[in-house]
């Protein structure tokens, strides 16, 4: 037997993975919003066809989510200076890298070349977006204001492209742009 | 035509042990809710993580399982957005004494008009049998082998010392004086809070029902005086050979946190128009 409000189910499976979501206290309807794994209502469930289901329904939704985001424009990553093809080097950045990254390409603007991929979405991922440039580059290099090179790592599980040339800070200070340019000599040549 | 306690049955798989205190709270709750003549989409039952937190599964009503300790502000925010919903917030004595335990002070003195039911088993449930901070001194856990060292808090004293308006403590033996005080917390005007003797019959071998049984009296029938705070303030204290239970303390002069807020009270949150906002500007002025 149907319990009232059962009709509407929060976690219905749908093609796109986003379920049609409602106010609390909408009539004809309950909010069931379950931290462990669940079936379309919201109750708990530990069924293995269940479970499996919600796996690919939840992740589907990332999917519709970058296909939307691509559809509509959103900028993924973004372009800065001379096209992949023409520059000498594609520096790799994300957040606020960029200021003082820009700052060092206007610095360097008579000896090098150069190109700035900023990415802005890391999930879902931009792949596509990502690989298009890092493949099109002459030589590529990672700048980051963080020890481990968390970008880097983060673009070679999702796309396989592994960048060798890093440029790390992690003094607890943001890049200085003037330091910044020596440092690209070195590693540009 | 008025609801039935088994209107508010899911009929999901129950999964706690035989012989759980939380059969008897659910069992409270739901004949509550039926006296109070509640439709189940003005209800919502919010619960973190615990055995008890299941309390969301087993009822018709609309429900947030959250994450452990944060039942207070998650049911804040439904209270604040739509203080039209009569909203429970379930929790543990892990979770509300222990790691969300910053909560509990700030949500009496704001006295948010929400209901705050602690099954208190003095153990750590889910987990199977760690201390909890109301374990008794000297009681033996997967934890404490050899016995808790320290005192156990008083969660009375400090909902009361914060400023509660309505501070209550049950015993999941006795599921018509339960019902009655959800009952009474619902028609509260502002915050709640009840405390439960839960037994948990697998990792608390002191506090048993037969423990409680020997032990528990009802204030309703001493003549204690819930608007006296001095005399809830000494009850407050009483543990031991006697264990008083029932509403230590409440006054119904205090304003809710909603009717205070100048942006909830003029209209809910909820019946803001979100028409016509447009995301993308935002997000190209904001991202760098
Ligand atoms: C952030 C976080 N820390 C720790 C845990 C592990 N954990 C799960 S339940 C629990 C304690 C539960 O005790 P209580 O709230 O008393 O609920 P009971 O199981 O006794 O009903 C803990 C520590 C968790 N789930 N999340
Ligand atoms: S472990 Fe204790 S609290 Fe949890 S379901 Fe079993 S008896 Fe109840
Ligand atoms: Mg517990």
């Amino acid at each position: 037997m149907k319990k009232r409000g059962e009709e509407y189910l929060r976690y219905k499976i749908t093609e796109t993975g986003v379920s049609p979501r409602i106010i609390p206290g909408t009539r004809g309807a309950l909010f069931r919003c379950e931290g462990s794994e669940h079936d379309e209502h919201g109750y708990y469930t530990e069924k293995p066809e269940r479970v499996t289901a919600m796996w690919r329904k939840r992740f589907r939704k990332l999917e519709t989510l970058l296909k939307e985001l691509r559809e509509r424009e959103f900028p993924l990553v973004k372009y800065y200076g001379y096209p992949p093809e023409e520059a000498d080097a594609v520096l790799v950045i994300w957040g606020s890298v960029k200021g003082p990254v820009l700052e060092a390409l206007r610095i360097l603007r008579n000896e090098y070349r150069l190109g700035v991929l900023q990415v802005v979405l890391m999930k879902p991922f931009p792949d596509k977006e990502v690989l298009d440039i890092l493949t099109r580059a002459k030589q590529v290099v990672d700048v980051e204001n963080n020890y481990t090179s968390q970008l880097a790592r983060l673009i070679r599980e999702e796309t396989g492209y592994y960048i060798e040339k890093r440029i790390n800070k992690y003094d607890g200070r943001p890049f200085n742009p003037v330091a910044l340019s020596k440092q690209l000599r070195e590693v540009i040549g | 035509m008025p609801h039935k306690p088994e209107d508010y049955d899911s009929r999901r798989w129950i999964q706690w042990c035989p012989g759980c205190g939380n059969y008897a709270i659910l069992v409270a709750f739901r004949q509550a809710l039926a006296e109070l003549d509640l439709d189940p989409e003005d209800i919502v039952v919010i619960t973190g993580i615990g055995c008890y937190g299941r309390m969301n599964n087993y009822v018709v009503a609309n429900g947030f399982h959250v994450i452990h300790g944060r039942p207070i502000p998650v049911a804040t925010g439904v209270k604040l957005a739509n203080p039209r919903l009569t909203v429970y917030a379930f929790s543990g004595d892990g979770d509300a004494y222990a790691i969300g335990i910053s909560h509990l002070p700030h949500v009496a003195r704001r006295n948010v008009g929400i209901k705050l039911i602690v099954h208190n088993n003095a153990v750590y449930g889910l987990t199977r049998g760690q201390v909890s901070p109301t374990s008794p001194k000297g009681m033996k856990t997967k934890t404490t082998p050899k016995g808790a060292i320290v005192e156990p808090i008083n969660p009375i004293a400090l909902v009361l010392a914060s400023g509660a308006t309505f501070v209550a403590r049950g015993f999941a033996g006795d599921i018509q004086h339960l019902k009655y005080l959800i009952v009474e917390a619902t028609k509260h005007r502002g915050f709640a809070f009840i405390d439960i003797l839960q037994p948990c019959v697998t990792y608390n071998y002191i506090y048993t029902y037969q423990y409680f049984r020997e032990r528990v009296y009802k204030l309703e029938e001493t003549g204690h005086d819930p608007t006296d705070f001095a005399a809830a303030w000494e009850k407050a204290w009483e543990w031991g050979d006697r264990i008083p239970i029932g509403i230590f303390y409440r006054r119904e002069d205090k304003p809710a946190l909603e009717e205070l807020l100048p942006a909830v009270k003029e209209k809910p949150l909820v019946e803001h128009d979100l028409e016509g906002i447009d995301v993308k500007k935002l997000l190209d002025e904001h991202t760098i």
